[in-house]
């Protein structure tokens, strides 16, 4: 079998292709993951669509005081992006993803579509309530992130959809965001735990927080249960009383994760309040 | 302890004090290499890639234990594009193969011991086609069950994994070496204190960068084969498979290009690569190419031996060792490779014997190893060979005496390290004139550790430690045969050609032999150009291995260019009418010593020497005294020089997450002379990286004798971030024998970290890891029991 390989250069082109070939087509962003698999034949395509060669997705913008990541973005652009500067949580997750040729290629689109339980970038996404558009030739749809994940390695994405672009909404006032991942060495390796932070106070106050859960589950999750008992308290007295609750929204197998999931909540948690009680007012 | 040094610093100067009019050796030397390395423009074998070679693949063993009862390979040969489909029965030669004995087949015929067996192997015009054709080879097995732990596999009920090994001692144990001195029960029923520790060390894998690839090419006018293949012995190569080709040693040409690290491994995995890439090349009388992925150089080639060490220790109040009592279990994997034999190759065996009383004059000892055959990958060389393991154990006992009596662990060793004229536990006497810099080591790394400052312990969740250690490490391997050959070769304009059969593989060392044969000649180091790895252009320089190539290769270099710089005065004092005494080379000018004006460019003087019917070719050659190990008592001179060395670290413990960062490494070696001090630091800093990973994080997971982390996403090796900046040390106390007075340094540096880092842990927790890696989860998890334990 001869495998196609198409380079378009618009996103309508994109998607025509998708319609055309469907679930036998395979999007290549980064490629980063999905051409290890193809070179494994774990997947056998008879398109592969190359989309970093279209520029309608490769801006990254604010709308509406949301920032807007376009769905060829790559890590290394988030990085260097002014935009992307106040989301301390979204740069400290991004900037540990393997190293710098990999964050070169990979992109946050690609880390959504590919699903994985340890995925670094999907983490912080959804303490951030990022939403996920979804392109196709039939139009456009919106997704919430929480609602994109199926299971390790599965998403509701259709064969013939495109993530377009992801939508971080406005950080409120007073709202602070960081990411803590475990790993077995200091870089370049998946995490064994992770944990996406975003934190509003008042004064020293919890009144909001969002704990996302990364490698500890089919794919990531909010720990409600903790959220819910930080929010209204003493920073400092939530972070007290959450420190014995395991998440029951977690499901590790190995006991390790068990061991140190707890602890990297607690951490992720200071880094967000360290920050908030350092910058004052300001959003970040 | 400053004493120490003072009186050191005196003896220091004295003994480098003829070392200062080298114009080349000592040199911080840039490497040969390094900038065809950086620019990607160095040929690896890979690199060598021609389209019109057909493509070699091999099926393995679909479990790690079983009867081949049925082969079918119909549907394989049918498919287009496949040139040849090989079975065991289609070999051309002896199905076997080993750089100590030939017990590891080139195509499993009737039994699988391990995952890397290969059952049936491909040529095809691709690799899409050669791969499709294996898909198309049914193969039935009556599966047995598989062997993972050596201790289980020795006893008498096992299941036998060969039938008749031609060297093996009784069941699954391979070999068993034993080394026995003074009398050690009566030392230990006359001991005050008795240190007793069961110490496990993991399987792991060499990691090298560059895969094993083999490009074999028929010869159409000898009949012979050309194998281009990454190898740490090209001559053992082609010995161990001429008669696999069923052919004569000398038409079988084995070529190694640089290589991308080989760490040991690739002694024995281009034995697995050049068996099957030859086989197919004789089979189809094409140039095959052969290349194993990630994965198969995980599940097939070589690993370090995993031990399971139990070791007894008696001492005196005052700190003195008396006697030691060592039982070391080592798993060998499916095959011998590099594991050891009845005499004179012990191998990694004998090194565990060796090494079991450390770097100390312990008077009664007693040790003994086990190798024995699992299901596992074949255990063979690897950066340090044994020492290693062994070192893990002595070194945590000593860490665990200096805890009983309440002895600062520096103090403690400084009273049982071996010094001039005290014998090892193997009986051999250590000689200050083979250089003996173990003191100053100790000196310098307890100095720059600033051990005698208490150490700050960080408040909250994370907890520091101090751990410290020493080794000595023998140089060359102790076989009858030991020494090296070469050629050294004057061109006609006076540059030198060097051949040699080492292989440089990272290690640095091209750079290293092109000063000393500089050196030697007294002609620039641009001058002197060395050829490597070819068995057709260079004699026997014995294995790239054992911390040996710049020492003992080094030698028959010096010796290659002395005769040759000898011939050349001996011309020269025709020409100039001199005395040849009065003659000498230097800076490529000959001349009459005393009177300047007499030089003569080098170049013209070799010119006219050539033209007078002087040979322009010599054959450098040198043995060191000839080594002797017993398998039965353990005694003998194995090495004749040894480099020595000590290690400090400061660790800290996150008692939260059980993750360890290293805030201080200290190491110093005594390398006798460092030939190039850039090379050694690299090699320092190389070695202890390894050193690392084996203690953290590395270990390959076996179960029932398959591999569960075959690939580097589930086998982590140390990042630039966990290897901490070190302080590397540089002690050079000269060997009389070596090369401007050095000895080896490539697989030292390995051997002391993982003692340190488990020396460092104790201090910092007050719990007791002997058995490495002390990944996080470990950490955690004692830390956990140690808690519970004390509520
Ligand atoms: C050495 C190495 C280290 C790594 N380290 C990390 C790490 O530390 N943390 C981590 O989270 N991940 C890591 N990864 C995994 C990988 O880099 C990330 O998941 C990355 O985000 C994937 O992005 P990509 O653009 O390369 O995706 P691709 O490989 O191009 O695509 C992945 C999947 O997403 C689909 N896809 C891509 N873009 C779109 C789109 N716009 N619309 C619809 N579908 C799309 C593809 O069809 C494919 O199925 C690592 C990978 C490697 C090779």
């Amino acid at each position: 079998m001869k495998t196609e390989f198409f380079k378009p250069a618009t996103l309508s082109e994109a998607l025509a292709l998708l319609d055309k070939y469907q679930e036998k087509a395979v999007i290549v962003n980064g490629g980063t993951d999905i051409v290890i698999k193809i070179t494994q034949r774990e997947v056998n395509p008879e398109a592969i669509i190359y989309i970093q060669g279209i520029a309608e997705l490769k801006e990254i913008k604010e709308v509406n005081g949301d920032l807007v990541l376009g769905g060829a973005v790559t890590y290394t652009e988030v990085e260097n992006s002014s935009l992307c500067k106040k989301y301390d949580g979204l740069i400290q997750a991004v900037s540990e993803i393997g190293s710098p040729p990999i964050r070169n290629m990979a992109t946050p689109a690609g880390n959504i579509a590919n699903a994985a339980p340890a995925a670094d970038c999907n983490v912080m996404l959804l303490a951030l309530k990022a939403e996920v558009v979804l392109a196709s030739s039939g139009g456009e749809r919106s997704a919430n992130i929480q609602d994109i994940f199926a299971g390790p390695f599965k998403t509701v994405i259709k064969p013939n959809e495109l993530i377009k672009e992801i939508r971080i909404p406005q950080l409120t006032a007073n709202t602070h965001t960081s990411f803590i991942k475990m790993t077995r060495r200091k870089a370049q390796d998946i995490a064994r735990v992770s944990v996406g932070v975003s934190l509003t106070t008042e004064g020293s106050v919890c009144r909001d927080i969002k704990i996302a859960l990364g490698a500890i589950n089919k794919f990531p999750v909010r720990a409600y249960t903790l959220e819910e008992a930080m929010i209204g308290k003493e920073v400092e007295r939530g972070v007290a009383e959450i420190k014995e609750i395991f998440p029951p929204e977690a499901t590790p197998r190995k006991s390790y994760k068990r061991l140190v999931t707890n602890v990297i909540i607690e951490r992720a948690i200071r880094k967000a309040y360290r920050k908030a009680a350092a910058g004052g007012e300001h959003v970040g | 302890m400053g004493v120490i040094l003072e009186d050191l610093e005196q003896e220091v100067k004295a003994i480098h004090a003829d070392q200062n009019d080298l114009n080349v050796v000592g040199k911080r030397i840039k490497r040969i290499e390094a900038l065809a390395k950086a620019l990607g423009t160095a040929r690896y074998a890979a690199d060598l890639k021609r389209d019109d070679m057909l493509i070699g693949k091999a099926l393995f063993a679909k479990h790690p234990h079983a009867l081949i009862k049925k082969i079918d390979t119909s549907r394989a040969e049918e498919l287009e594009g496949v040139i040849a489909v090989m079975t065991a029965k289609d070999l051309p030669g002896r199905n076997g193969y080993g750089i100590l004995i030939p017990d590891k087949p080139v195509i499993a015929e009737k039994k699988v011991k391990y995952q890397g067996d290969p059952v049936a192997l491909v040529a095809a015009v691709n690799e899409e086609i050669a791969k499709k054709a294996l898909d198309l080879i049914e193969v039935e097995y009556a599966v047995l069950p598989a062997l993972d732990d050596p201790r289980e596999a020795m006893k008498d009920d096992a299941v036998l994994i060969h039938e008749n090994h031609p060297a093996a001692d009784k069941g699954n144990i391979l070999t068993e070496v034993s080394l026995t001195r003074g009398d050690v029960d009566k030392a230990f029923a006359e001991a005050d204190i008795i240190i007793e520790n069961l110490y496990e060390t993991p399987m792991v894998d060499h990691s090298y960068l560059e895969p094993d690839v083999c490009i074999a090419e028929p010869d159409p006018i000898t009949g012979g084969l050309l194998l281009i293949a990454p190898a740490q012995f090209v001559h053992a190569t082609k010995r161990s498979l001429a008669p696999v080709f069923n052919l004569p040693p000398n038409k079988v040409r084995v070529l190694s290009p640089v290589v991308g690290a080989g760490y040991g491994g690739k002694e024995d995995s281009c034995l697995d690569v050049c068996s099957i890439a030859g086989v197919l090349a004789l089979r189809t009388k094409k140039t095959v190419y052969f290349e194993l992925t990630r994965e198969e150089i995980f599940r097939n080639t070589g690993k370090r031996h995993a031990t399971y060490i139990k070791h007894r220790l008696a001492a005196t109040r005052e700190g003195k060792v008396t006697a030691i009592d060592v039982e070391t279990i080592l798993d060998k994997g499916a095959y011998v490779s590099m594991g050891g034999l009845r005499e004179p190759t012990h191998a990694v065996t004998q090194r565990t014997v060796m090494y079991a009383g450390g770097a100390y004059a312990i008077p009664n000892a007693r040790a003994k190893s086990y190798s024995v055959f699992t299901n596992h990958p074949y255990s063979c060389a690897m950066r340090g060979f044994g020492a290693p393991q062994a070192y893990f154990a002595v070194e945590s006992q000593m860490d665990e005496l200096a805890r009983k009596l309440e002895m600062d662990p520096i103090e403690l060793r400084l009273k049982n390290i071996v010094r001039d004229g005290d014998r090892t536990i193997f009986g051999q006497v250590m000689k200050k004139s083979r250089g003996l810099g173990l003191e100053e080591c100790i000196a310098k790394v307890k100095e720059r550790m600033e051990w005698e400052k208490p150490l700050e312990r960080t408040a909250g969740s994370r907890k520091r430690g101090r751990g410290f250690s020493t080794f000595l490490y023998g140089t060359g391997v102790p076989l009858p045969f030991e020494g090296a050959s070469c050629y050294a070769t004057f061109q006609t304009d006076g540059t030198v050609s060097i051949a040699v059969s080492s292989t440089e593989m990272g290690q640095g060392l091209l750079t290293a032999f092109t000063q000393i044969a500089a050196e030697t000649l007294g002609v620039d180091f641009d001058n002197v150009v060395v050829n490597i790895s070819d068995t057709d252009a260079s004699p026997d320089a014995g294995p790239t291995v054992a911390s040996r190539s710049t020492t003992v290769v080094g030698n028959a270099i010096i010796n290659g260019c002395t005769q040759l710089k000898n011939r050349i005065m001996d011309f020269a004092s025709r020409e100039l009418k001199a005395d040849s005494r009065d003659i000498d080379i230097k800076e490529g000018k000959v001349f009459i010593v005393g009177k300047p004006e007499t030089a003569v460019p080098l170049g013209s003087m070799v010119a006219k020497a050539f033209v007078n019917q002087v040979p322009l070719s010599a054959t450098g050659v040198w043995y060191p005294p000839r080594p002797t190990f017993s398998g039965e008592d353990g005694q003998g001179d194995p090495m004749h020089a040894y480099a020595f060395g000590a290690q400090g670290v400061e660790i800290e413990v996150d008692t939260e997450t059980g993750e360890i960062d290293i805030v201080k490494f200290v190491l110093a070696c005594d390398v006798g002379k460092a030939i190039n001090p850039v090379n050694v630091e690299q090699q320092m800093e190389g070695g202890a990286a390894m050193g690392i990973g084996w203690s953290l994080m590395e270990e390959i997971d076996m179960s029932n004798g398959v591999m569960k982390n075959d690939s580097f996403k589930n086998y982590p090796i140390p990042s630039i971030k966990d290897v901490p900046e070190m302080d590397l040390i540089i002690v050079e106390h000269p060997n009389e024998l070596g090369p401007f007075g050095a000895k080896g340094i490539g697989e030292p540096p390995t051997v002391p970290t993982a003692p340190a880092i488990r020396n460092a842990l104790y201090d910092a927790l007050g719990i007791k890891f002997n058995k490495i890696p002390f990944t996080p989860q470990r950490v955690i998890e004692e830390i956990k029991k140690y808690e519970n334990k004390n509520s």
